[in-house]
């Protein structure tokens, strides 16, 4: 099978196996997983943002504080609502310009975050 | 009688009459900036202006405390009606800029359409988010065209067989000369290329030559007053204003380029007219803000012009914008679901007496003393355009709709590379009741000479943003024509 361009990059960078990266929000007996590839159509797309991140904000660059600091436990009971509860923090980061800029463009922390968990977990960071 | 410096087609001498020194801080081509703008022949610079029309809105006429010596001396209803006249003149349908109810499916603004047009429903959008989003403070302001109207050729027949138009080409006023204690306009003098002279003696004169020339003129009538005629305080030439043409970044936005039509010129059933949609920020969010006026046109970059990083900013925004879905999207699905623009900036200068036209010791062809522009920015405008830059990305993202990439350098005297000079001359001979702070009253009468009035854009005390300098100059010749009918012909 031939592989375009982001093929090869999502394999490359995020490992050869067919997993992507998993992140785990919440109480540890109770905790809520997504997958970053349900966040981000293309997790490779999410690399260069990430490391942006982390070379701003680099007190943060560890999976623990990048998911108590993106969902608190509260946020993240209810699993079948994880991805809106992701976008309404999302929403809520610009409304209080909790931003950071990626190559000028002004971009939410929270997608940071989830960005830079995607580089922690490729190993590219 | 109608006295016109060129003919009926361009010359290249009478061109060379528009000819000026430019200076200030924000000019890129300053030795082009007086010639390119103006056209001086029948007609005047409609012979090539592009068409915008929109009327000032409320706000561009009240006194803003953050904007020293703004306010009009009255506010937009005075001018209602002769903007609807102005309209007529221009070839433009009937005013409808209500966009929220005026436009048909297909062509509506940017927060009327869903954030993931195929969501769920009962999971989706905003309703459920309202505590989260702020108030609105980005809107949408329409642009109507006018064909755009020559009115060179559009009007000169009627102009030309008026019984009541004397019209002269050729003629350059080039002094304005009064009784000996300066309070009457006595007679013109008007001077040919070539040599010849003569002179007219009016019951009234409207200057009507432009931003430059009107000031131009009136300071150059110094025989009997030294500063000039209408000056007795120094405000004639200045608070000179263009509008700033900024690049000012770029936009992604997380929904189908097709629904966007609003945003594209184009022509509606509903409204007979081609028109364009700009983004701009609304009254109140300017009043809190404290902000200039500020409207930005959206030029799509096409998806085979994106950079490798420009397409992954794409693909990351266009899946985190859709997170209220079960599923992310696919990524072939970002190439028609999301897209890339350009913001091309248009926004108002505020007022500032440094900024002026004034006179310099060389002369011209007619012997008139050549007009120099400094345009003075205040680093306050940039802010300002930074600022609404800044508001248009926390929206954007907080209503799940795109990015902004804010490219303005706002550091105090920097000069954003791509500045440029819209066109519009204002400002000059400004329009006040008190003489201190004016140039005319609000009859575009000038102060201390009754039988003087000028029309045209020199008149404005500030200048809103894009698409209202020229009929806003006609909506005010339309009210000074009808007060002259009243005074002079009764």
């Amino acid at each position: 099978m031939n592989l375009d361009r982001r093929q090869f990059l999502v394999r490359a960078t995020i490992g050869a196996s067919s997993a992507v990266s998993v992140v785990v929000f919440g109480c540890n007996h109770d905790p809520v997983v997504i997958e970053l590839g349900d966040v981000f159509g293309d997790p490779s797309d999410a690399i260069a943002i990430g490391r942006s991140y982390l070379l701003q904000y680099p007190e943060e660059a560890d999976r623990g504080t990048l998911v108590t600091q993106t969902l608190d436990a509260n946020e993240t009971a209810i699993a079948s609502r994880l991805r809106q509860a992701l976008r309404r923090r999302i929403r809520s980061d610009f409304a209080a310009s909790r931003v950071f800029g990626y190559n000028g463009w002004v971009l939410s922390r929270t997608e940071g975050r989830l960005a830079a968990l995607a580089v922690l977990d490729s190993g590219s960071g | 009688m109608l006295l016109e410096s060129g003919g009926f087609e361009p010359d290249a001498s009478v061109q060379e009459l528009t000819r000026g020194e430019a200076t200030g801080n924000v000019l890129a081509n300053p030795e082009t900036y007086l010639s390119r703008s103006r056209l001086r022949y029948f007609g005047g610079s409609t012979n090539h202006w592009g068409g915008s029309c929109r009327p000032l809105e409320s706000l561009d006429f009240a006194t803003r405390p953050w904007v020293p010596d703004s306010g009009w001396p009255f506010g937009r209803a005075e001018l209602d009606p002769y903007y609807e006249r102005a309209r007529k003149l221009v070839e433009v349908a009937p005013f409808d800029y209500d966009i929220e109810t005026s436009y048909p499916k297909g062509r509506t603004p940017l927060w009327s359409q869903p954030s993931s047009p195929d969501s769920d429903p009962a999971t989706s959008d905003l309703s459920v988010e309202q505590d989260v989003i702020g108030s609105r403070q980005i809107g949408t302001m329409v642009i109507h065209f006018s064909p755009p109207t020559r009115f060179g050729q559009r009007y000169r027949d009627a102009i030309v067989n008026a019984k009541n138009i004397s019209l002269h080409l050729g003629a350059n006023a080039v002094a304005l000369d009064t009784t000996a204690d300066g309070s009457r306009i006595e007679s013109i003098r008007v001077a040919r290329l070539g040599g010849s002279s003569y002179r007219v003696r009016p019951r009234v004169t409207v200057l009507a030559t432009g931003g430059i020339e009107n000031p131009r003129l009136l300071l150059a009538s110094n025989e009997k007053r030294p500063a000039g005629l209408g000056n007795h305080h120094d405000r004639v030439g200045r608070y000179f204003m263009d509008h700033l043409a900024i690049q000012g970044g770029q936009a992604l936005f997380t929904l189908p380029f097709a629904s966007m039509a609003l945003y594209r010129p184009g022509r509606d059933a509903m409204h007979r007219t081609r028109s364009i949609g700009l983004l701009t920020i609304d009254a109140e969010t300017q009043r809190e803000r404290e902000l200039l006026g500020f409207s930005a046109r959206l030029r799509r970059i096409k998806w085979a012009d994106l950079d490798d990083a420009q397409r992954t900013l794409l693909g990351s925004a266009h899946s985190i914008d859709r997170l209220d879905r079960e599923r992310p999207p696919p990524p072939e699905e970002t190439d028609a679901r999301s897209f890339l623009a350009r913001l091309e900036v248009i926004a108002e200068s505020s007022p500032r007496p440094d900024s002026r036209v004034t006179l310099t010791q060389r002369r011209d062809a007619l012997g008139l003393p050549i007009a120099r522009v400094d345009w003075q920015v205040d680093p306050s405008d940039y802010q300002s355009v930074l600022r609404s830059l800044q508001l248009m990305a926390t929206e954007l993202g907080q209503r799940s709709r795109g990015r902004v990439r804010p490219m303005i350098n706002a550091a105090p005297g920097a000069l954003h590379p791509s500045t440029a000079g819209w066109s519009h001359h204002m400002g000059t001979t400004r329009m006040h009741d008190d003489a201190k702070q004016g140039v005319v009253d609000s009859d575009c009468r000038v102060h201390g000479v009754p039988n003087l009035f000028i029309a045209g854009s020199s008149v404005f005390p500030t200048g809103g943003s894009e698409g209202t300098t020229t009929l806003t100059l006609l909506a005010l010749a339309l009210r000074l024509s009808d007060r002259l009918e009243r005074e002079f012909d009764s």
